[in-house]
C-alpha cells in the first residue's frame, strides 16, 4: 500500500514538472525588452528642473552619505547666488548602487534612473565627469522645482512665496 | 582492404557515438530548461545545437594537467577506462536485425554487463588516484553503488532472457512479437532504476553530489580528462536507453517507419525519461540509495524471475 | 596470428601476475590483478569459452575485485612517495620467472599446432544444459547456499531496525 502511494506519488511529480514545459519565465534580454519597475535602481545621473536648470545644489550630502565614497564634488556659486557643483564626479566601478544618494538628495538632482548595464575596458573609463553625469530632462519628478518650493529668496521670488509655502513668521514676536 | 574498411567504420561508430554524447549534453541541458520555466542555452546555432561544439572545444583546449598528489599513471588511465567501456558496449547493440557490430553475439547482453562493471573501475580509479578525499568518498560512493545495482539489474534481464531465450540482442529482439515490457512490467521497472543508479544520473547521482561532495570522484579532473568522464556517463546514459529500448519496447519492431528509425525513437523516448526524472526528483541519502538496492529491489526482481520461470513453466505444459 | 595473440595475453597475465610480487601500492597490486583477470577473460574467449570469459570479468573483475579494493580502501595509508630504486631492485626475481614460463608455453604451444581444430565453442546455451542437467543438484546446492546467505543478511539487519 505504502508502495502504491509512492508510486502515485512520483506520478505527481512528473507531471508537475511535464506541465511546466512551454511556461518560460526567463526574459531574452538583449532581443527582448525588458520591464524594468519604477524604482529601479540604475546609474546614478544628475537631472535638471523644469526650467532647464541643474537641480544640484553641491550641498555635498550625497557625497556624505555614500558608503563607498565614490562621489566627489566641488561647490560653486552662480551671480544670482545660486549655488550648483563646478565638478562632479561618480566613481562608477566603486558605486554599489545602493540609491542612498539619490535618499539624501534635498533637491531631487541626483537619480538611479534605468541605464544597468554598461562595462568599460578600463577602471579609468568608469570615472564619470559631470558632463557624461548630468542628463537634459527632469527624471522620474517632472515638475518638481526646489526653488519654487524652499524658503530662500532668489531673484524673482522672496521668502514666503513659493509653492505650499507659509509667510516668515516674525520671531520677535509671539503674537499669532 | 576489409580490415581498413572495418577500422574505418569502426572509427566512424565511434565518432557518431562521441557526437551523440555530446548532443545528449546539450539535450540535456535544453529539456532540463524546458521543464524548468527557463529556455537552456540557444544562442550558438540554429536553437543553440553549436553549444554541444563550443563545450567539446573549450574541454579540448584546456590544460591537461596532474595534481601533484595524484598518483599520476592511473589518474591518466582512469578516465580513458571510463570512455572506453562505454563505448565499446555499443558494439553488441544492433541498430536493426542486419545492421550491428555483434549484435548476434551468444553473450551480448553479459558484455555489456561485464563492460558497466568495468566503467565502475574506471570512476573507482579515477577518484582513488586523485589523492583527495572527496574524490576518494565519491569513489566509494560509486563503486558501492554500482555492485549493489549491478545485481538487480542483471537479475532483471534473466527475467527477459528467460521469455526470448537467447543472450544476444538481437535474438532477444527477434523474440518479441509483444514488447517485453508487457511481460514483464516489474522488470521494466527494475531495469529502469537500477538504470539510472548504474550510470549515476540525477536521481542517484551520489557518487558525484555537489552539494555533499564537491563533485565526488573527478573533482580533480579538468579539460579533456573530466570530458571522458563526462563522454563515459552520458554514453552510459545512451547505452541504458538502447538497452530499454531494445529488451523492453520491442526493439525495432514498429508499423510504418523502417525499424532503425524506431529504434532511435524509442531511445530518444527513454532518455528524455531519463532528463525527466533528474528535473523532478532530489537525491535520496546515501543508505536510503543502498536500502532501496538490496532490500526492495533485490527481492523484487528475485521474485520477478521466480515468477517468470514459473509463467513460462505453465505456458510450456499448456 | 591466433597462437601469437595468445602468446601475448600469457605474457600480459604473467608480468602483471609478477608485478603483484614487487608492487609496493597495494591498489597498484589491485589494478594488475584486475588486468591480469581481463587478459585472462580475452583468452577464455579466444579458447572459445565466451560465456566463462563474460563471467569472469562480471564476477572476478566486476565484484571480487571491488571486495580486494574495499579492503584497500579501509587499510589505506595516505599516498606516499613511490621508491622506484626499491620496485627495481625486487624486479630480477620475478622477470626470470616469467621469461621461464614464456619460453615454457611457447614450447608447449609450439608442440601442438592443431590448436586451431582443438577449439570448439562452448555458448552459453550448452554451459545452462551442463548446469541444470548433469549438474543440477550441485546448481541447487549453490542456489540454496546463497538464499542461506539472503536470509542471513535480512535478519541480521532486522536485529538493528530499530536504530534507524
Amino acid at each position: 500500500m505504502k508502495v502504491w502511494r509512492n508510486f502515485v506519488d512520483l506520478g505527481a511529480g512528473l507531471w508537475t514538472t511535464l506541465r511546466q514545459i512551454g511556461r518560460i519565465s526567463t526574459v531574452s534580454y538583449p532581443e527582448e525588452p525588458l520591464n524594468l519597475p519604477p524604482r529601479w535602481r540604475g546609474r546614478p545621473t544628475l537631472t535638471r528642473d523644469p526650467d532647464g536648470d541643474e537641480r544640484c545644489v553641491a550641498c555635498q550630502l550625497c557625497s556624505a552619505v555614500c558608503p563607498t565614497r565614490c562621489i566627489e564634488l566641488q561647490a560653486g556659486e552662480r551671480a544670482d547666488t545660486r549655488r550648483y557643483p563646478l565638478t562632479f564626479r561618480i566613481n562608477f566601478s566603486r558605486c554599489i548602487y545602493c540609491g542612498l544618494c539619490e535618499e539624501a538628495c534635498p533637491t531631487l538632482a541626483i537619480q538611479l534612473l534605468d541605464e544597468f548595464a554598461f562595462s568599460k575596458e578600463h577602471h579609468a573609463d568608469f570615472i564619470y565627469e559631470k558632463d557624461a553625469l548630468l542628463i537634459d530632462g527632469t527624471g522620474k519628478h517632472p515638475h518638481y522645482n526646489f526653488y519654487r518650493h524652499s524658503g530662500v529668496a532668489l531673484g524673482d521670488k522672496d521668502k514666503g512665496q513659493g509653492i505650499n509655502e507659509k509667510a516668515p513668521v516674525n520671531v520677535r514676536s509671539n503674537l499669532p | 582492404m576489409r580490415l581498413f574498411l572495418m577500422a574505418l567504420g569502426m572509427l566512424l561508430t565511434t565518432m557518431i557515438l562521441l557526437g551523440v554524447a555530446g548532443f545528449l549534453v546539450f539535450a540535456e541541458r535544453r529539456v532540463l530548461a524546458f521543464l524548468q520555466n527557463r529556455l537552456g542555452p540557444n544562442r550558438l546555432g540554429p536553437l543553440g545545437v553549436g553549444q554541444a561544439l563550443a563545450d567539446a572545444l573549450k574541454l579540448m583546449s584546456k590544460e591537461s594537467f596532474v595534481p601533484d598528489f595524484a598518483d599520476p599513471v592511473l589518474y591518466r588511465a582512469a578516465p580513458v577506462l571510463v570512455a572506453f567501456s562505454a563505448l565499446v558496449s555499443f558494439a553488441v547493440v544492433p541498430l536493426d536485425q542486419h545492421f550491428s557490430w555483434a549484435g548476434n553475439w551468444n553473450i551480448g547482453l553479459l558484455f555489456i554487463l561485464a563492460m558497466s562493471s568495468l566503467n565502475a573501475y574506471g570512476v573507482f580509479l579515477g577518484g582513488w588516484a586523485s589523492g583527495n578525499k572527496f574524490s576518494l568518498l565519491g569513489a566509494v560512493r560509486a563503486v558501492a553503488q554500482l555492485v549493489s545495482y549491478e545485481l538487480p539489474m542483471g537479475l532483471a534481464l534473466l527475467g527477459v532472457v528467460l521469455l526470448s531465450g537467447s543472450l544476444s540482442l538481437n535474438g532477444i529482439v527477434v523474440a518479441q512479437n509483444l514488447p517485453f515490457i508487457v511481460l514483464q512490467p516489474l522488470g521494466f521497472v527494475i531495469f529502469m532504476i537500477a538504470g539510472v543508479a548504474e550510470t549515476h544520473r540525477l536521481p542517484f547521482d551520489l557518487p558525484e553530489a555537489e552539494s555533499e561532495l564537491v563533485a565526488g570522484f573527478n573533482t580533480e579532473y579538468g579539460g579533456m580528462r573530466f570530458g571522458y568522464f563526462f563522454l563515459g556517463e552520458y554514453l552510459g546514459m545512451t547505452l541504458i536507453a538502447v538497452l530499454t529500448a531494445l529488451l523492453y519496447l520491442g526493439g525495432w519492431h514498429g508499423p510504418w517507419l523502417p525499424g532503425w528509425i524506431w529504434l532511435l525513437l524509442k531511445t530518444g523516448a527513454v532518455i528524455f525519461v531519463f532528463f525527466w526524472l533528474r528535473a523532478t526528483l532530489p537525491r535520496p541519502r546515501y543508505d536510503q540509495l543502498m536500502g532501496l538496492g538490496w532490500k526492495v529491489l533485490l527481492p523484487l526482481a528475485l521474485f520477478n524471475i521466480m515468477a517468470t520461470a514459473l509463467a513460462a513453466a505453465l505456458w510450456r505444459l499448456a | 596470428m591466433m597462437i601469437l595473440l595468445i602468446l601475448l595475453l600469457l605474457l600480459i597475465i604473467l608480468m602483471t601476475g609478477a608485478a603483484l610480487l614487487v608492487v609496493r601500492d597495494p591498489m597498484h597490486g589491485a589494478v594488475n590483478l584486475g588486468i591480469s583477470l581481463l587478459a585472462l577473460s580475452i583468452l577464455f574467449l579466444l579458447l572459445g569459452a565466451p560465456f566463462i570469459a563474460a563471467l569472469e570479468v562480471m564476477l572476478y573483475v566486476g565484484a571480487i575485485l571491488v571486495l580486494f579494493l574495499f579492503a584497500i580502501m579501509l587499510l589505506r595509508s595516505p599516498l606516499q612517495v613511490r621508491e622506484e630504486a626499491r620496485w627495481r631492485r625486487g624486479f630480477w626475481w620475478p622477470a626470470v620467472l616469467v621469461v621461464l614460463l614464456t619460453v615454457v608455453l611457447i614450447l608447449l604451444f609450439s608442440q601442438r599446432p592443431d590448436l586451431q581444430v582443438m577449439i570448439q565453442e562452448i555458448g552459453p546455451a550448452s554451459v545452462g544444459r551442463a548446469l541444470f542437467g548433469p549438474y543440477l543438484w550441485l546448481t541447487e546446492a549453490v542456489a540454496l547456499l546463497l538464499f542461506a546467505v539472503i536470509a542471513a543478511v535480512l535478519a541480521i539487519h532486522r536485529r538493528d531496525a530499530h536504530d534507524t
